[in-house]
């Protein structure tokens, strides 16, 4: 079948970010901004497809989550179907979930911020990448490899395609989890959990050298968002969404996803595709808010294994209660994927996932529906529009990244107002810590891009009258 | 992705086919298309992967295979063709992958598969020519062209 629907701009495929730092007239930083200029499209183009095929589709949105939205656009599906799905597609569904989680932040940990966290943000930039750390450390690049590895043949196990598995549909899931597939997952979790007790080791070795970019990566007040269980523990899949502040306090809590549009409004800026969403009530740009790992791990009382509860009291006695700084990405990222395994090895246990009942049928029952779970860098939203057929009429995705562009422009700010001495140029170290201070986020700037290059990053120092003083792109 | 996803390629896998690309981005899908149409081939000790972009754990696969053809898509003008390019050794590996996005490179996938499993496969990238990257499924007519002429060129890289 051949479809075309024409999105301008789109003629390009690569993704482009930049960041842009404005002087003011005594040269000084006067804020820094975030920009993503690869446009999603992928909103329009659903639109007259039945909503049985949304999961599939929305999965093939980005090479990097597929999951996440496999099963954000499922449960939108369950949703329009109005059914409640049987309990063994239910703990498929989130085996599915933890081995998403385990193999993104493995990535994000070990292989993206790997360089700057045990090479230094200073170090030979020429090495200072994945290259130079598997040329430094290959034991660490191989587990950091084999950690992602464990949690994607998850994935493959339960879906059968590792990257775009159809396999979480409305109503249910399509197989339970073979025997053989149990017996992979619970021979390698050993080494899994060792990868990872290993990096929180590493991290907490090198923190000392981080005490700037721990007060600077976007150390600031903000509301934090994401989905707890009803005793309020750490959630990833269900359960019901949350706001605190920065002291801990509870904003808003027992929300549903069904009713976001009362609490979450959604600016376009000018000079970004990257919609920013906000906590509606406190209005823009007061509303901001940041999820993923740092909020769930903020906004929770507990994580509810052993082991990560153990990390996490470890972590609130090191930082604070409500940890503020986006450095700290980092280690919730470690502490959730110990959540993750031990979670799975829970779940290995159960003879349930091996159940033949997996799906609820049911017809059209709700023309308008909301999905929601929490993909490895945030809180994800499908919601739905469709007719009396099930044909899509209109789709809005609220993403992880755009949920935190707020908080990275502020990032952004803080870093270059800190790091930025000379308002006629921009060392390389400073690019780096304005980089490394987006990668904390770990945004998914890819999703609905596939990079045929690599996505390059451009820089501008900009003068009160819009000179530019200074550029510099990596590519 | 195809019938291959599993960690272990399959008994006498000697060859990975690997196309990559959106197939919901035109043209853009040429890759996972020639490699579809390889697979139909059925070629003994072929082996077929399709995926949206390449990901680092994929190095452990190559250094399994003695030869490795990626195919992906090349946003080209209209007089351009298929192109094939070799990597010949790591001496000419940049930095590039993984700095600022989650997709590797080529060349990182080889230089992780030699520094860290120990063997580098000989490697080629196949790229077709498309014209077409906006939203939607099919290929252009343009890139039909190149889509025929490349899963020739793939199995000239086959042929024993």
């Amino acid at each position: 079948m051949s479809k075309r629907i024409v999105i301008d701009p789109v003629t390009r495929i690569e993704g482009h970010a930049k960041i842009t730092i404005h002087l003011d007239d005594d040269g000084q930083v006067a804020d820094a901004r975030f920009h993503v200029v690869e446009f999603r499209g992928f909103e329009k183009f659903c639109e007259g497809r039945p909503f049985w095929e949304m999961p599939g589709i929305t999965a093939r949105v980005c090479g990097i989550c597929p999951v996440s939205h496999l099963l954000a656009s499922a449960k939108t599906g369950d949703a329009i179907l109005a059914v409640t799905i049987p309990p063994a597609a239910n703990k498929l569904r989130r085996l599915m979930n933890l081995g998403q989680i385990t193999q993104s932040h493995a990535l994000s940990f070990f292989h993206l911020s790997g360089p700057d966290l045990f090479m230094g943000m200073d170090h030979d930039p020429a090495k200072r990448n994945i290259f130079g750390l598997i040329e430094a450390d290959p034991d660490l690049a191989r587990k950091g490899i084999r950690l992602r590895q464990f949690g994607q043949q998850i994935i493959a196990i339960l879906g059968k395609q590792r990257i775009h598995p159809a396999w979480s549909v409305p109503g249910g899931v399509r197989d339970p989890l073979t025997d053989e597939g149990r017996a992979w997952i619970k021979e390698r979790l050993p080494e899994s959990k060792a990868t990872v007790l290993e990096g929180l080791s590493r991290l907490k070795g090198v923190l000392d050298k981080f005490t700037d970019e721990q007060l600077t990566f976007g150390e600031f007040p903000s509301l934090f968002m994401g989905l707890v269980t009803p005793e309020g523990a750490w959630e990833h899949y269900d359960g019901h969404l949350r706001f605190t502040d920065s002291e801990g306090k509870i904003v808003a809590d027992h929300l549903h996803e069904r009713d976001y549009l009362k609490f979450i409004g959604e600016s376009v800026q000018p000079d970004s595709y990257l919609k920013s969403p906000y906590y509606l009530p406190m209005g823009f740009p007061d509303g901001m808010y940041r999820v993923g790992p740092l909020a769930r791990l903020n906004i929770c009382t507990h994580m509810g294994t052993p082991k990560a509860d153990q990390e996490l009291w470890e972590y609130r006695d090191r930082y604070k209660r409500t940890v503020t700084g986006s450095f700290h990405y980092h280690h919730a990222r470690l502490i959730e994927i110990l959540c993750a395994l031990e979670k799975i090895e829970q779940l290995m246990e159960d003879p349930e996932l091996s159940s033949k009942h997996l799906r609820a049928e049911a017809g059209v029952n709700n023309l308008d529906a909301v999905g929601v779970s929490e993909a490895p860098r945030g809180t994800l939203f499908h919601h739905y529009k469709v007719d009396e057929n099930g044909l899509i009429r209109w789709v809005n995705l609220i993403i992880a990244t755009g949920q935190n562009n707020l908080a990275m422009n502020k990032s952004m700010a803080q870093i270059a107002k800190h790091y930025i001495k000379d308002s006629k140029s921009i060392p390389e170290g400073i690019l780096n810590r304005m980089e490394a201070g987006i990668r904390a986020f770990d945004p998914c700037l890819s999703c609905s891009t596939h990079a045929v290059g690599q996505m390059p990053l451009h820089v501008q120092l900009i003068g009160a009258d819009g000179t530019i003083h200074d550029e510099v792109r990596r590519d | 992705m195809t019938k291959s996803d599993a960690t272990d390629p399959p008994p006498g896998v000697r060859t990975l086919v690997l196309g990559y690309g959106s197939s919901l981005r035109r043209d853009d899908a040429l890759g996972v298309m020639v490699a579809h149409e390889v697979e139909a081939l059925g070629l003994s000790g072929v082996e077929v992967l399709t995926m949206t972009q390449l990901v680092p754990e994929l190095a452990e696969r190559l250094s399994q295979s003695q030869r490795v053809v990626f195919v992906d898509a090349r946003a080209a003008k209209l007089n351009q063709g298929v192109e094939v390019q070799q990597f010949e050794s790591s001496d000419n590996d940049s930095a590039r992958g993984l700095g600022w996005t989650h997709v590797a490179s080529i060349e990182l996938l080889l230089y992780m598969s030699e520094r860290i499993y120990g063997h580098r496969p000989q490697a080629w990238l196949v790229s077709v020519p498309a014209f077409d990257l906006g939203f939607g499924e099919g290929l252009s007519e343009p890139a039909m062209a190149g889509f025929a002429a490349a899963v020739a060129r793939v199995r000239e890289l086959l042929a024993p």
